[in-house]
C-alpha cells in the first residue's frame, strides 16, 4: 500500500508533473544530475515549499495535516546541517521529540546508539567531525520516530565505512519493525548510483524536474537512461555482488 | 542547577541595593514595617524611596536580558543586541518629544515613559512591517534601518534644542537611570514584563528548532514565520519599556546571554529565564555600586554598564576567537 502518493507536483521551475508513490516498507532513491529536483521534492513533503499538485499522506492530502501531525509522521534529514550554537550531542537529538514535545530519554538514547553516537551525549557537537555530526543529525531524525524518514543526500561527508552503515541502518530502519509500530518507509536521495541500486529497493531517477524513470534498479540503472541525464558513458552490472555501476567518462 | 544560585544572588542584591544609601536605615526592619504599613523613619525610606528604585532596576535588568536572550536564539546571532529592533531609539525619540515640546503634561513624571513606550511601538511596527517576512537577515536589515532612522531624528531633534536646559535634560535621561522612579513607572514595566516575557517564552521551543536552521525547524511542524514576529514583538515590548523607563543601559542585553549560556549548555531555550536573572542582578548591583560612589555628580547607570561590559565584550570576543583558530 502507498503511504505516500504524490500526483503532478509542481514547484515553479523545480518541479514538474512529478508523479510518484512511496510504498510500505520500502527504501526509495532519488537519483539524478544536480539542480534534478530532489532537493525540492523532499522539502515538498517536508512542508519547507508550497507546492501545486497533490500529495497524499496515507490516503489523505497533505494539507489535511496540522504541522505537529506531519512533522510526526514525516522526519527530513536536510543537506548540510549545522548548528547555531555549540550544543551537546543530547540536545541534538532531542530537537527530533518537539513534535512530541517532551524529551523522552530511553527514545534519545535509543536513536544514539542506533546510529553510534552514545558514546558522545555529552560533547558539543561542533568538536565532533563531519561523518560523526552527520549520525548526530540522522539520530536527530530517529529520535522522533518518524514512520517515513526523508534523506537527502546523507552520504556527502562519509567515509567509505559509514556510507555503507548509514545505508544499512536506514534499511534496518525499515526492515526491523518493533511491535505495535506502523511500517516505515524511507526516501532517499543520492548521488552513488552503485550505493543506490544495493541498498534501494526502487530507484526514481530525476531530470530537470521531471520523473525520467522510475522502478526496481534494473529497469532504472540502463546505460542508456545514465547516458540520456548524466551525458556519460558507463558500465553497468547490477548482477554482480555488490552491483556496480562505473562510470566511463 | 543555575536556578537556585541565580534566586541566591538576586536576594543578596536586592537586600544589598535596600541597605545602600546616604541615611542608616535596617533593611529587613524597615522592609518589614512598610509592609505592615507602619509609619516608621525607616519604613518611609525603605518602602517610599528605595523599594521603587531596586525593583525598577531589577525588573530592567529582567527585561533586557531576556529580550537579549530571545533575539540571539531568534537570530541565531550571538552579537544581536536588543536595540537591534529599533525599539530602544523609538523609546528615545518618544521621551525626546516630552522635554521639548512637553507632551502629556498630564502624566507628570511618568510622561517620558508613555511617550517613550508610543516610541518604541511605534519603530517596531514600522519594523516588523519592513521587516515582512521576518528572515534572519531581514530582521537586522530593517531593525538597522528603523533605528538609523530614529537615530538621526532624534540628532536632528538635539540639533534644534529650544535651550540648553531641555538638552541637558534629555542627555541625561539617554544615559540611562533608575534613580527618582516612583510605583508609577512600576506600574508601566510589570506589565510590559509579564506580556512581553510571555510572548518570547511561548516560542521557546521554536528557538531550540532554529539552532538547527529554518529548514530543520519547519519540517519539526514548528512555524517559523508566526513565530518570529512573536519575539521580536515581545523581545521589542521588552525593551522599548526598559528604555523608556530608564534610558539607554548598554550591553545588558548583549553580554548577558553569554555569561549564563555556558550554564545551560548552550540551549537557546533555557538560556531565556536565566538570563532575565541574570539581568535583573547585574542592573541592581551596578545601580548599587554608582550609589555607593562617594558624592557628586552621579555616574548614570547606562555608562556605568557601558564600562563594565565593554572589557567583558571585548573578553568574551578573544575567548570565541581562540576557540577558533
Amino acid at each position: 500500500m502507498a503511504l505516500i502518493s504524490i500526483k503532478e507536483l509542481s514547484l515553479d521551475k523545480r518541479l514538474s508533473s512529478v508523479s510518484l508513490d512511496l510504498q510500505e516498507g520500502e527504501v526509495l532513491g532519488l537519483i539524478g544530475p544536480n539542480g534534478a529536483g530532489k532537493t525540492s521534492l523532499l522539502h515538498c513533503l517536508a512542508g519547507i515549499e508550497a507546492y501545486q499538485g497533490e500529495i497524499h499522506l496515507k490516503q489523505q492530502s497533505l494539507k489535511k495535516y496540522s504541522d505537529t501531525e506531519r512533522a510526526r509522521l514525516l522526519g527530513l534529514l536536510p543537506q548540510g546541517c549545522q548548528s547555531a550554537w555549540s550544543l551537546r550531542v543530547r540536545d541534538v537529538i532531542s530537537l527530533g521529540r518537539l513534535p512530541w514535545q517532551d524529551e523522552d530519554h530511553t527514545k534519545i538514547l535509543a536513536a544514539a546508539q542506533m546510529t553510534g553516537v552514545d558514546q558522545w551525549l555529552n560533547h558539543a557537537v561542533d568538536q565532533l567531525s563531519g561523518g560523526e555530526q552527520l549520525r548526530v543529525w540522522l539520530a536527530r531524525v530517529l529520535a522522533g520516530e518518524p514512520q517515513i524518514v526523508l534523506a537527502d543526500e546523507p552520504l556527502a561527508s562519509l567515509d567509505l565505512y559509514y556510507q555503507c552503515h548509514v545505508l544499512s541502518l536506514l534499511r534496518d530502519y525499515v526492515k526491523v519493525r518493533p511491535e505495535g509500530k506502523a511500517v516505515r518507509s524511507v526516501m532517499v536521495s543520492l548521488h552513488d548510483l552503485s550505493m543506490a541500486a544495493r541498498y534501494c529497493d526502487r530507484l526514481c531517477l530525476l531530470h530537470q524536474g521531471h520523473v525520467w524513470a522510475l522502478g526496481r534498479p534494473e529497469e532504472v540503472l540502463t546505460q542508456q537512461n545514465i547516458f540520456d541525464v548524466y551525458q556519460v558513458n558507463s558500465r553497468v552490472d547490477l548482477l554482480a555482488d555488490p552491483p556496480v555501476v562505473s562510470v566511463l567518462g | 542547577m543555575i536556578y537556585p544560585i541565580l534566586m541566591f544572588l538576586l536576594l543578596v542584591s536586592s537586600l544589598l541595593s535596600l541597605s545602600m544609601g546616604s541615611s542608616d536605615v535596617s533593611a529587613l526592619k524597615g522592609l518589614g514595617e512598610w509592609i505592615l504599613q507602619q509609619e516608621t523613619l525607616d519604613a518611609i525610606v525603605i518602602g517610599e524611596i528605595r523599594l521603587p528604585r531596586t525593583l525598577i532596576a531589577l525588573l530592567v535588568g529582567a527585561a533586557l536580558g531576556l529580550s537579549g536572550a530571545a533575539l540571539q536564539g531568534l537570530l541565531r546571532n550571538p552579537l544581536a543586541d536588543p536595540g537591534l529592533t529599533g525599539a530602544s531609539q523609538g523609546a528615545a525619540l518618544g521621551a525626546a518629544a516630552v522635554f521639548y515640546f512637553g507632551v502629556f503634561p498630564q502624566a507628570g513624571g511618568a510622561a517620558p515613559a508613555m511617550a517613550g513606550l508610543m516610541g518604541a511601538g511605534l519603530a517596531m511596527m514600522l519594523m516588523l512591517f519592513l521587516a515582512g517576512s521576518a528572515r534572519q537577515s531581514m530582521v537586522i536589515m530593517a531593525g538597522l534601518a528603523i533605528s538609523t532612522l530614529t537615530g538621526a531624528l532624534l540628532a536632528m531633534v538635539l540639533n534644534f534644542a529650544p535651550n540648553p536646559y531641555a538638552m541637558q535634560e534629555l542627555v541625561f535621561w539617554l544615559l540611562g537611570s533608575v534613580a527618582n522612579r516612583g510605583f508609577e513607572h512600576l506600574w508601566i514595566l510589570l506589565p510590559a514584563l509579564i506580556l512581553g516575557g510571555g510572548l518570547v517564552l511561548s516560542q521557546r521551543r521554536l528557538m531550540l528548532g532554529l539552532s538547527l536552521g529554518e529548514k530543520v525547524a519547519t519540517s519539526l511542524g514548528l512555524s517559523t514565520t508566526w513565530g518570529s514576529r512573536v519575539i521580536v514583538l515581545g523581545a521589542a515590548i521588552l525593551v522599548g519599556t526598559a528604555v523608556s523607563i530608564a534610558g539607554a543601559i548598554g550591553f545588558v542585553g548583549l553580554i548577558v546571554p553569554h555569561l549564563v549560556r555556558p550554564f545551560v549548555a548552550n540551549r537557546p531555550d533555557k538560556v531565556l529565564l536565566p538570563s532575565a536573572l541574570a539581568g535583573a542582578i547585574l542592573v541592581c548591583l551596578a545601580d548599587t555600586l554608582i550609589r555607593s560612589l562617594p558624592p557628586g555628580p552621579e555616574l548614570k547607570l547606562g555608562v556605568l554598564t557601558s564600562l563594565l561590559g565593554t572589557p567583558l565584550f571585548i573578553w568574551l570576543i578573544w575567548r570565541e576567537r581562540r576557540r577558533w583558530l
